[in-house]
This record gives structure tokens, C-alpha cells and sequence, in this order.
């Protein structure tokens, strides 16, 4: 099912780079994300890093819808054990937003997504994993450099929670996916 | 317009494409990646002993809170329509709070107890229950004192054969100070003169001069006399130190100790905690205001709830060094789940001590138990001392031989010469019609089995045998019981292959003796603790310096860890004397279960932690260290072996991860020389 979605969703876009109209934009960039939960800062740090990739189309004047992909990934080192706990989180993002200026040499951006975010922890020779539903809101500033090359820098907050439940391997509670991020990005429009 | 739309269709379907292929509403339920899961968390259940729980009606023993006086406690009690019976002077002031026995004629047992834990002055407070002896009918298998060969008491005796300055006391029905095997080896208060009515020494006890009698019965209650009643605690001081090399009788594990009698069993073989408490309470005082330099109590008794007065009375103990051994209990149960005190007090200064035969294998009557039982030692089959001519001796003439036999218990005794007549082979003696004729006035050769020892013997009576030898029907010599006193002929028991030896004969002259005796055969973890006992004592002749935990660790390095026993005691092993007196390698081990975690995993681990000690001059003889690990119950495996290089300050910690939440996990540290022999294995802990 996931294989065929991808299948369909390549194709798609394809053929919408084919149409020539520049109202597409893709973007790649790496990431400081201040990640919400409590818990995973305690165990992992209060800054990661990792790499974002963002795709649009402006379907209507300053509108557009975009697709993004982030994740970020941390390791800790289980005190007395010495074992390494390893943590990741993705986001991948679906949503829309609004740009000023289009044309202009600078612009800013605002925009938001629908996220599926995901985590995985390898831990304490057991392995937990799971995703939950969220939302991104952010904003961010391009500046074209040549007509269709622009770098870019965005602000955003990324949230989903997940409710574990407590088992045998697991904590229980809630934790939060995502966080606080700051983009630094470079892309072309086509 | 429609055709901007229409331009823009390839997008809008891209994103109701990926609208679709995103999941509902995904659960955030945490997906374990690895099979299986653990088992349900282990149960068990604490219910009272089994058997009889008794306590005596009227009376509770309390322990008041620090404050509270003797007048406001008597006050208490008096609100109670109660008074206080005894105070237990010494443990009060050494655990600085006050520890009695109150009565009522009117009030009911649950009455004072509902009355007096309502009362906020009162910390504790239990029905001042009775506990029995922990002796089985007759059962040996083996030859005389085979215990002590099994345990390499003959090795250890080359090396000490005890001192007469280790005093250990027998709690017990008192002891028969007046024995040949025992006289020589009674301890003596030499601050008191006998019977001159005077308490010469000031201790609180006129006369106390081989112990004292704290059986307060209602036939004159306490007295300074611990003549023993029953011939149990004569046995148990027997085992302990029956004087060695004196040409007579047996020997105990000391040859030369000395024993205290602390009488606490009345005549109905029952022991009330009042009793056992002013007991113990002696016997620390003794030690700790007189220096009697007592090492171990015996306490081969048991039975009953828990109570926290005497717990804290063994505790008092134990804060002076000494050991409190006691009989796991007779009822072939599991003290974990039916704890059986004494015994299963968690109190560091006791060892709960399992029996095991000849073969090394736990009796069948002994109780258990893989978190509330230290060790096992020989209980079966124990030949040891009795009330003087209490006991039966016997023994069968035939021809060359000199055969050994077991007088049956009630059997009748041989005139002193013995009794010689013709042995007549009767088959399995199940009717007297089926005996030969040739019988009657002779004595009956009769196999085991089929029918009672009491129905073979009165069918031999009935025709006519004037003593009968019963053989045995399975290898080895067995001991048995005609059930009650009666006018029996004299019954003895042979082994199997000296039955048939006879049999094999046909009709011959025997001549059969029975006497009475000072010695007998007796079964129970009742035998068991009083070898552990004894080991305390030979110990504390050999290694004065030690401390009661080492002493302690000395015996559970040096025990033989026996796959019949693993899993059913702490250390998984029987006493050896031998390897105890000369370990000079002692393997302490701690666990402890933790669980770590992280941000959303969470797994327990343990951390087991191995100190080694030598003792001073002696270099360790460990080449490497072998940790074992058993769970849910399950046999012990190899976790980590250990170099002797790989201690830092003789101790080594090891990280067990991983560990299943709620099974319940086991472990034990063996030490091993270069040539990979076991040389010492610690105490068995559970988490």
C-alpha cells in the first residue's frame, strides 16, 4: 500500500515538473530542532540536528501546498550499563501556506502541515516504536540569488503526542514529538 | 478560471493522494520489536504455617514504644483487665523499649490484641504462641554417625576438635547433664554455687549452674533444673559436643565445647514464646554481662505465626555474635511460601537448616525453601545421646558376625545376656498361620513389608517367637516403629543384605540383644541444625578472631553445593566441615535489582556484586570466579566467569541486564582453583 502511494505520488510530480509553469519549489536544508519533550531532552539533548527536504506548488497566485520530510536522530549512554540508547524522530509534513512578494528578490512565508511524526528508540535490548498525528506552523524568509535559486531560513513548531501505554518494556504517559526548529535552507524554483 | 483549475489538478490530486495514504488515526500504542514477552509476574502466596498454630489463651506479649514506662504499660494492661506477667528486662533496655508478657483471666487472647494494637503506645504485640519439637519417628538408612562422615568430620577433627571455652546453648527440653557423653562437656556458671539457693552471681537466676529451666509449666514453672524431660535437646547436645575420644558411646562435632541448657520445652513437647524469649534473653545476658564467651543457640523447634518479640529477641542475639540455628521444620513444605518460625525470620544471625540422608538427598520430611532456608545437614538416621538409659540398644550375635540392628521403637528389652534361640525364617510374617511351626519359642526372621512392623509383630507373638529381626526390603538399614508402648517381644530391624545373609542359613542360633541405653537413632531437621550448631562451635575454636558474619560465611563457602538441593536453600548445599575450618577463601555475595530506563524503555538489570576475603597469611588459592544465574526457577547457567586478575580490591561487580520484569532471578558466585575445582561457593540471593 505505502509502495503503491509512493508510486503514485512520483509519478504525479513528474508529471507537474513536465507542465514548465515555475510554481514549483523544492528545498533542501538542515535543521536545529528544540525537541518539545521534556523527557527527551533529559536523556538526549536539548539541540539536534538533522536534514529537512520541502517540496511545493503555488496551485493558486501566493498559495501553496508542500510536502516536507525531517528527522533528526540522538544517542545516550545508559549510566552503570554503559550501554548506548539510540533515539530518533521523523516528520513528514503536509500542508499549506502563503508567500508575499512572489517574484520579488526577498520574500517571507508563512504556512502550516498536517504531520505524521514518528519515533524509534533501540534501547536496553528492546526496541519501541511509533508514530502519531500532528501539526507544524512556522514561518520563514527566501531570498532569490539568481531568478530561480533562493536560500532560505524558517522558523517553525512542530507538535504531536503520543500516549503510551505502560508495559513490561515501556514507560507509559505522554510524550511529545517534534519541537522548536530552525531551518537553514537552499532551493530553485522550476 | 476552469482552466487555471485545470492546471492546477495534477497538485490537488497529489495532495488528496498523499491525504489518502496518510494513516486515520494512527495509535500511539508502542510496538515491541522483539518476540515474546515476559511471563506474568511472579506470585506468591504468605499464608501461616501449616499444621497446628496454637497459642496460649490469655496472654500476648507486647513491645511498647520507647517511651512508655513499665508503670504506664501495666497501666495499659490494667485498662485491659490485664497485668504484666514478665517483663523481659535486658532486651528492653538493649533495644530501648519495653518488652512484655501480659495476662488477663478475663480477657480472650484476640481481646488483649485487638485492645492493645488499638493503643498507640504499643508497637507490636502477638499471641504468645507455641511451637513444637521438629523430631520424626525413627528412620535411619546408614550406619551409625554417618552424618559426621558425610559432612568430613574426621578431616575437620584433624584440625581442631573444639575448645572448652565455646559455650553453645541447646533451647531445647534441656539436656541430660548428667550423661557419660555429655557430663564432662556441660557448661558451668562458675559464678554460681549448685543448690545453695542464692543467686551467687546476681544475674537474676538462683542456681543456674548448667543453664536454667524457663519451661514455666503449670507444675511449679521456672526453676534452675534443665534436666531434660524428653531426651530431644540430650540428643541435639550430643550431635553438638558429645565428649570425643573417651572410649564410649559417640562424639559430637566438638569433642570438647561446652554446652548451656536453656529448658524451654514443657513436658507436652510445646514451647511458648514467652519461654523461648526469656531464653534467648539469658542467654545474651549471660553473654553480654557475664562474658560467656556463647557463640550459636539451637532452636530445633519451630511452628506458629511470626512474631516481632522474638524476632527481636534473636536479633538481641545477634547483636552480641550469636548465632540462632534452627530446624527448617518437618513438614516437607516450602518455608517461602509457608513460613515456618523461627526459622524464616529474616534475621542475618540465623541459619535455617534443611536435613538430607545418606544419599545426600533432602528428606522427604524436611521443609524448604530457596529464599527462607540457609543450608541442609545429615537428618536422618541420627545416632546421638539420650535421657541416661532411656534410650534402646541392640545388637545380633550370629555365629562370627556382630550385626547391626535397630531396636524397633516400644520394643520390648532382651534379658541381659540376650536372648539366644533358633532363627526361623517366617517370609513376610503377613499371618501367623503362615509361620512354621519351628518358630514358636524361637525368633522369627521376618522381610519388610506388606504389613505393619506391629502386625508382623503380633503375628510372630501369636506364633510363639519370643523376639523377632525384621529385614529390610530395600538396600541399607531402616528404623521403625511399632506404633505404642505394649507388652511386645524384642523387635530389631537388619539390613537387607544380612537378612539375607541369614535366611540364606536356614534355621540357625542367634542370639538377640536389646538393653536399655543411653544413645538412640532420630530423625528431623530437629538433627539437622544441631550439626550446623556445632560447626559454629568448631569454628570459633578454630578462627577466635572471626565475627559472626564470617563465621557464618565460613560455613556457607565451605558447604557442598548438591543438585538435589539447588533451588531449595539459599547456598543449594549441605554442610561440609571439613572444607568450612579450612576455607580460608570466603565469597560474600550482594545483589540487588534495579531497573533503568530511558526515554521510553525501561528494563531491570542486577547488579551483582562479589567480595572475596582471605584470611590474613593465606594467599588466595581462586584462579577464577564463576557467576550463576537461575530464572523463574529454572536451573542455575553460567553468566560470567571472572579472573581472579579481573578484582579490583578483591571485589568485582557485574551488571546482569536485561532481566525479565517480575521473574524472580537467582544467583550464586563459585570460586574454582587452576585446576577448575570448586573451592568455595557463596550463599545463594534472589531478586
Amino acid at each position: 500500500m505505502k509502495k503503491t502511494v509512493f508510486g503514485i505520488v512520483l509519478v504525479m510530480f513528474f508529471s507537474m515538473l513536465l507542465s514548465g509553469a515555475e510554481n514549483f519549489f523544492i528545498s533542501a536544508g538542515a535543521t536545529a530542532v528544540y525537541p518539545a519533550d521534556q523527557r527527551f531532552r533529559d536523556f538526549y539533548g536539548s539541540v539536534k540536528f538533522g536534514p529537512e527536504l520541502k517540496a511545493g506548488y503555488n496551485f493558486f497566485d501566493n498559495f501553496y501546498l508542500w510536502l516536507g520530510y525531517s528527522c533528526f536522530s540522538a544517542s545516550y549512554t545508559v549510566p552503570i550499563l554503559l550501554d548506548e540508547s539510540k533515539a530518533s524522530q521523523h516528520c513528514l509534513a503536509l500542508g499549506a501556506g502563503w508567500e508575499t512578494r512572489r517574484g520579488r528578490r526577498l520574500q517571507s512565508d508563512f504556512f502550516a502541515a498536517l504531520i505524521l511524526a514518528g519515533f524509534k528508540e533501540q534501547a536496553l535490548g528492546e526496541t519501541v516504536k511509533s508514530s502519531v498525528l500532528g501539526f507544524e506552523l512556522g514561518t520563514g524568509l527566501r531570498y532569490f540569488i539568481k531568478k530561480k535559486v533562493f536560500v532560505g531560513m524558517a522558523f517553525s513548531y512542530s507538535e504531536a503526542r503520543a500516549t503510551l501505554t505502560e508495559t513490561e518494556i515501556s514507560l507509559g504517559g505522554r510524550r511529545l514529538l517534534g519541537g522548536l526548529r530552525l531551518t537553514a535552507n537552499m532551493g530553485m524554483r522550476f | 478560471m476552469n482552466g487555471r483549475w485545470q492546471r492546477h489538478l495534477p497538485a490537488v490530486l497529489l495532495f488528496l493522494a498523499l491525504l489518502g495514504g496518510m494513516p486515520g488515526a494512527p495509535e500511539a500504542v508502542v510496538r515491541r520489536s522483539m518476540a515474546g514477552s515476559a511471563p506474568d509476574a511472579l506470585v506468591r502466596s504468605r499464608t501461616q504455617a501449616s499444621g497446628e498454630t496454637s497459642y496460649k489463651e490469655g496472654e500476648v506479649l507486647v513491645k511498647f514504644k520507647a517511651r512508655v514506662t513499665r508503670a504506664e504499660a501495666g497501666m495499659l494492661a490494667g485498662d485491659l483487665a490485664a497485668e504484666i506477667s514478665k517483663e523481659f528486662a535486658l532486651l528492653s533496655e538493649m533495644k530501648q523499649s519495653g518488652y512484655f508478657l501480659i495476662v488477663s483471666a478475663q480477657r480472650t487472647t484476640q481481646q488483649l490484641l485487638d485492645g492493645m494494637r488499638s493503643r498507640p503506645e504499643v508497637e507490636a504485640a502477638s499471641p504468645n504462641y507455641r511451637r513444637r519439637l521438629q523430631r520424626l519417628p525413627n528412620d535411619p538408612k546408614l550406619d551409625q554417625l554417618w552424618g559426621m562422615t558425610k559432612i568430613g568430620a574426621p578431616d575437620a577433627w584433624e584440625k581442631n576438635t573444639g575448645s572448652a571455652g565455646i559455650v553453645l546453648a541447646v533451647l531445647d527440653t534441656g539436656v541430660d547433664y548428667r550423661h557419660e557423653d555429655l557430663a564432662a562437656t556441660m557448661w558451668r556458671n562458675p559464678g554460681e554455687i549448685a543448690a545453695n539457693g542464692v543467686d551467687d552471681d546476681g544475674n537474676g537466676f538462683v542456681d543456674d549452674v548448667y543453664g536454667y529451666d524457663f519451661a514455666a509449666d503449670n507444675n511449679g514453672g521456672r526453676d534452675s533444673d534443665p534436666m531434660d524431660i524428653d531426651s530431644h535437646g540430650t540428643h541435639v547436645a550430643g550431635t553438638i559436643a558429645a565428649v570425643g575420644n573417651n572410649g564410649s558411646g559417640v562424639c559430637g562435632i566438638n569433642w570438647d565445647a561446652r554446652i548451656m541448657a536453656l529448658k524451654a520445652v514443657r513436658p507436652d513437647e510445646y514451647i511458648f514464646d514467652s519461654d523461648s524469649i526469656a531464653a534467648i534473653e539469658y542467654a545474651v545476658l549471660m553473654k553480654k554481662n557475664f562474658g560467656v564467651n556463647l557463640v550459636a543457640i539451637n532452636a530445633s523447634w519451630g511452628g506458629g505465626g511470626s512474631n516481632p518479640l522474638q524476632k527481636d529477641a534473636i536479633a538481641a542475639a545477634g547483636d552480641q555474635g550469636i548465632a540462632f540455628i534452627c530446624a527448617a521444620g518437618n513438614d516437607g513444605t516450602d518455608n517461602d511460601s509457608t513460613p515456618f518460625y523461627p526459622a524464616a525470620y529474616d534475621l542475618a544471625n540465623i541459619i535455617a537448616v534443611a536435613a538430607t540422608d545418606a544419599d545426600d538427598r533432602l528428606a522427604d520430611f524436611s521443609d524448604y525453601g530457596a529464599n527462607s532456608v540457609d543450608i541442609a545437614a545429615p537428618g536422618v538416621g541420627i545416632l546421638s545421646t539420650v535421657l541416661t538409659g532411656k534410650g534402646l540398644e541392640a545388637a545380633l550375635f550370629s555365629g562370627a558376625y556382630t550385626y547391626k540392628v535397630i531396636p524397633m521403637e516400644f520394643s520390648a528389652s532382651t534379658p541381659a545376656g540376650g536372648l539366644t534361640r533358633q532363627l526361623v525364617d517366617c517370609g513376610l510374617g503377613l499371618d501367623s498361620s503362615f509361620f512354621p511351626a519351628a518358630v514358636s519359642g524361637h525368633i522369627a526372621l521376618i522381610e519388610r513389608g506388606d504389613k505393619t512392623f506391629k502386625e508382623k509383630t503380633i503375628n510372630a507373638q501369636n506364633a510363639g517367637a519370643v523376639a523377632a529381626v525384621i529385614y529390610n526390603n530395600e538396600t541399607g538399614i531402616f528404623s521403625g516403629t511399632l506404633g505404642e508402648a505394649g507388652n511386645w517381644i524384642p523387635v530389631v530391624s537388619l539390613a537387607r543384605a544380612d537378612g539375607l545373609l541369614e535366611k540364606a542359613q536356614g534355621t540357625h542360633p542367634v542370639t538377640v540383644l536389646v538393653s536399655a541405653g543411653n544413645y538412640e537413632f532420630m530423625d528431623g531437621t530437629s538433627m539437622a541444625a544441631p550439626h550446623v550448631c556445632g560447626a559454629v562451635g568448631l569454628l570459633a575454636a578454630q578462627y577466635p578472631a572471626d565475627g559472626l558474619a564470617k563465621r557464618i560465611s565460613r560455613i556457607y563457602s565451605g558447604a557442598d553445593r548438591l543438585d538435589a538441593l539447588e533451588k531449595k536453600m539459599r547456598t543449594g548445599a549441605r554442610l561440609n566441615l571439613a572444607r568450612s575450618l579450612s576455607q580460608n577463601l570466603l565469597l560474600t555475595l550482594t545483589v540487588f535489582r534495579q531497573q533503568a530506563m530511558v526515554w521510553v524503555l525501561k528494563k531491570d538489570f542486577a547488579q551483582v556484586f562479589f567480595s572475596v576475603e582471605n584470611d590474613p597469611g593465606s594467599a588466595s588459592s581462586a584462579a577464577r570466579f564463576s557467576i550463576y544465574r537461575s530464572q523463574a526457577g529454572g536451573s542455575f547457567k553460567m553468566i560470567k566467569e571472572v579472573s581472579a586478575s579481573d578484582l579490583q580490591n578483591n571485589s568485582y561487580t557485574y551488571f546482569d541486564k536485561y532481566l525479565d520484569n517480575g521473574v524472580a532471578y537467582s544467583y550464586l558466585v563459585q570460586a574454582l582453583n587452576a585446576q577448575g575445582v570448586v573451592i568455595a561457593v557463596s550463599m545463594q540471593q534472589s531478586i
